[in-house]
């Protein structure tokens, strides 16, 4: 019984390692990570705020392609980030290993252009919120939007190729915020 | 021998030893050798299913009144929150190992209790932080981790939920990066604890459980772990497959009686019929042999499944059991079929004949045995054929029509000849 205790133990470690790890990462990210402003693209109410979260799409979602060799589909590869004239961030380019120097997202492929162009998808494309949120925030957003106008935007974290949402923010206010300065649907 | 038969026996000791069959001595001998033949049975059943149902609806619970609160607490509270399902479960472990290790529907519920709260967990974890992950990655890593979940509390629905976790994975990543076939070594991890359950006795519904989720997973397995490196050799894998199932559960466990404890022979036989019906039209070999190439199969991990079906086939001449000689000859007959090369004459007969001697022997054996499972079976094949040749356009009506009535003329026979028997045993 012993041994079998002092094994449950182990094994107990090592599960509880698995969650540790990853909050120790985004705490790491968060608290030390720099900050940038990603541009959220209009989205279909209906499709974005399924669910328990928000489904974030950003207006960029190509770069050059940096390396020698023709990538593919479902690759991994790493994004340059910088911050662009106007206060957001601007993805350089995509290598097939990570840039020095500079700040980098790890993400997937989606389609190689010919022309040497990446289609690339984030690695932080949820949002979550509280179910019964959700729909005030598609009201929020269906009420408050003309698509020219709105100014959403996710700020991430970003180090060392990990990154950390960290708030959505729709016109120019964290979403929760916004959220608790809407009217109740009468 | 299982319980029941026990049970069995000892209900007709009394009288076999008033007729002066068996002595009283030989009697308490077998009572003795056998033991207590628990008549609870079904009570405890549903003491383990209600522990496993409980455990998994606390677990469920558990995770509905945390997200109700969730937006109002703050990130390193919620952070410390996502641990209570796995530190509640890992508790509750070590009470069963300590003090109730000796129940299996504490075993049961704690282990699948466990086994859901690692995936709530890391759900919660990633709720948290807005961490989208990678859902193939989520899965495996979950699978993984309750992996030892199984061996430690010896629990059989961990195991079951780990080969679904594994299947699902393999899934998802089959279509992105072909690595499918590492489906098997991982589904094997969780192998050893059905020897372990089974070692006793293997017709215990327990085991017959495990086998149905490990082979109906399997199925699953064989289609992933091809998926876009070696879909061309879909043919003799699957085959294979079906083939050395039907044979490995002849070959141990050919006692079970109700179909639930025989799931190796039931998936193995469904298996086979189906895959068989399927290549008995012409346009499906036309369509695989662009794309074939049995050399390569030769090449990959996969080769695994038709060396099994050939051993086990071999191995089940020795014994002699047409039937089990039949469906695990399906591998071999799609060999001939393919190396004749003639998928509008010989090789389409071939298959055909084949469907054909399958349904005919399981209803002779079923007459012969008194089994009307095995004869329904083969009226099921044989009708499946018929019905799948009435409607298969590659044939003229003249062969169609033909082929029928010389098939019905031999059920008719047969019929006759068999009714002059059951008149003569009368």
């Amino acid at each position: 019984m012993k041994l079998g205790l002092a094994i449950l133990a182990v094994v107990a470690a090592g599960q509880l390692a698995i969650p540790a790890y990853m909050i120790h990462r985004q705490e790491t990210t968060l608290r030390e990570g720099r900050p940038y402003k990603f541009k959220t693209a209009p989205v279909d109410p209906y499709d974005a705020f399924r669910g328990r979260y928000v489904a974030l799409r950003f207006e960029q979602d190509h770069a050059p392609w940096r390396g020698t060799n023709q990538t593919s589909y479902r690759v991994k590869a790493y994004a340059l980030v910088e911050e662009g004239a106007d206060g957001f961030a601007v993805v350089r380019g995509v290598f097939p290993t990570p840039p020095v120097p500079g700040d980098y997202l790890k993400v997937q492929v989606n389609y190689a252009e010919p022309t040497n162009s990446v289609y690339f998808m984030m690695p932080f494309d949820q949002y979550y919120m509280e179910e019964t949120q959700a729909p005030k925030a598609e009201r929020a957003y269906r009420d408050n939007n003309r698509r020219t106008n709105v100014n959403t935007y996710a700020v991430v974290r970003v180090k060392d190729g990990y990154s950390a949402l960290e708030e959505l923010y729709l016109n120019g206010m964290p979403m929760r915020e916004f959220l608790r300065q809407q009217p109740a649907k009468k | 021998m299982s319980k029941k038969n026990v049970q069995w026996l000892y209900e007709e000791l009394p009288g076999l030893v008033g007729k002066g069959i068996l002595p009283v001595e030989t009697a308490e001998k077998l009572r003795q050798h056998y033991g207590d033949a628990e008549t609870g049975g079904g009570k405890r059943w549903a003491v383990v299913l209600f522990g496993i149902l409980g455990g998994a609806l606390i677990g469920a619970g558990v995770i509905l009144l945390l997200a109700h609160n969730w937006d109002d607490l703050t990130r390193p509270v919620r952070a410390v929150i996502s641990f209570l399902p796995l530190v509640i479960a890992v508790t509750l472990a070590a009470f069963t190992l300590g003090k109730r290790a000796g129940s299996a529907a504490w075993r049961e519920g704690v282990g699948t209790f466990w086994t859901l709260s690692i995936g709530a967990t890391i759900s919660l974890v990633a709720q948290t932080y807005n961490i989208s992950g990678d859902f193939a990655a989520f899965m495996l890593t979950w699978s993984l981790a309750a992996l030892p979940v199984v061996y430690l509390l010896n629990a059989s629905t961990p195991a079951m939920l780990y080969w679904i976790g594994v299947t699902t994975w393999a899934g998802h990543i089959a279509w992105r990066d072909q690595t499918g076939w590492w489906f098997w070594p991982l589904a094997a991890l969780a192998v050893p604890h059905v020897w372990w359950v089974a070692r006793e006795n293997r017709y215990r519904p327990r085991v017959g459980l495990l086998l149905w989720v490990l082979t109906v997973c399997g199925s699953f397995g064989v289609g992933f772990s091809m998926q876009g490196r070696w879909e061309h050799t879909w043919m003799p894998v699957f085959a294979s497959y079906y083939a050395a199932l039907y044979l490995a559960g002849s070959l141990w466990f050919d006692e079970g009686r109700a179909f639930w404890q025989r799931p190796l022979q039931t998936v193995g036989a469904l298996g086979v019929i189906v895959l068989a019906i399927i290549l008995t039209f012409g346009h499906e070999w036309r369509r695989l042999l662009e794309i074939a190439d049995w050399q390569a199969l030769l090449h990959t991990p996969l080769v695994i499944w038709p060396g099994a079906a050939v051993t086990l086939w071999v191995h089940a001449w020795t014994r002699r059991e047409p039937v089990a000689l039949l469906f695990g000859a399906l591998p071999v007959v799609v060999l001939i079929a393919t190396a004749l090369n003639d998928f509008d004459g010989v090789s389409l007969v071939l298959m055909n004949l084949y469907v054909l001697g399958l349904g005919v022997t399981l209803i002779a054996l079923g007459v012969r045995d008194r089994r009307l499972g095995v004869v329904n079976l083969g009226m099921l094949v044989t009708s499946a054929l018929i019905i799948a040749r009435f409607l298969d356009s590659d044939l003229s009506f003249v062969v169609r029509g033909l082929a029928f009535i010389a098939v019905g003329i031999g059920f008719l026979v047969t019929n006759v000849v068999l009714l002059r028997r059951k008149g003569a045993a009368q």
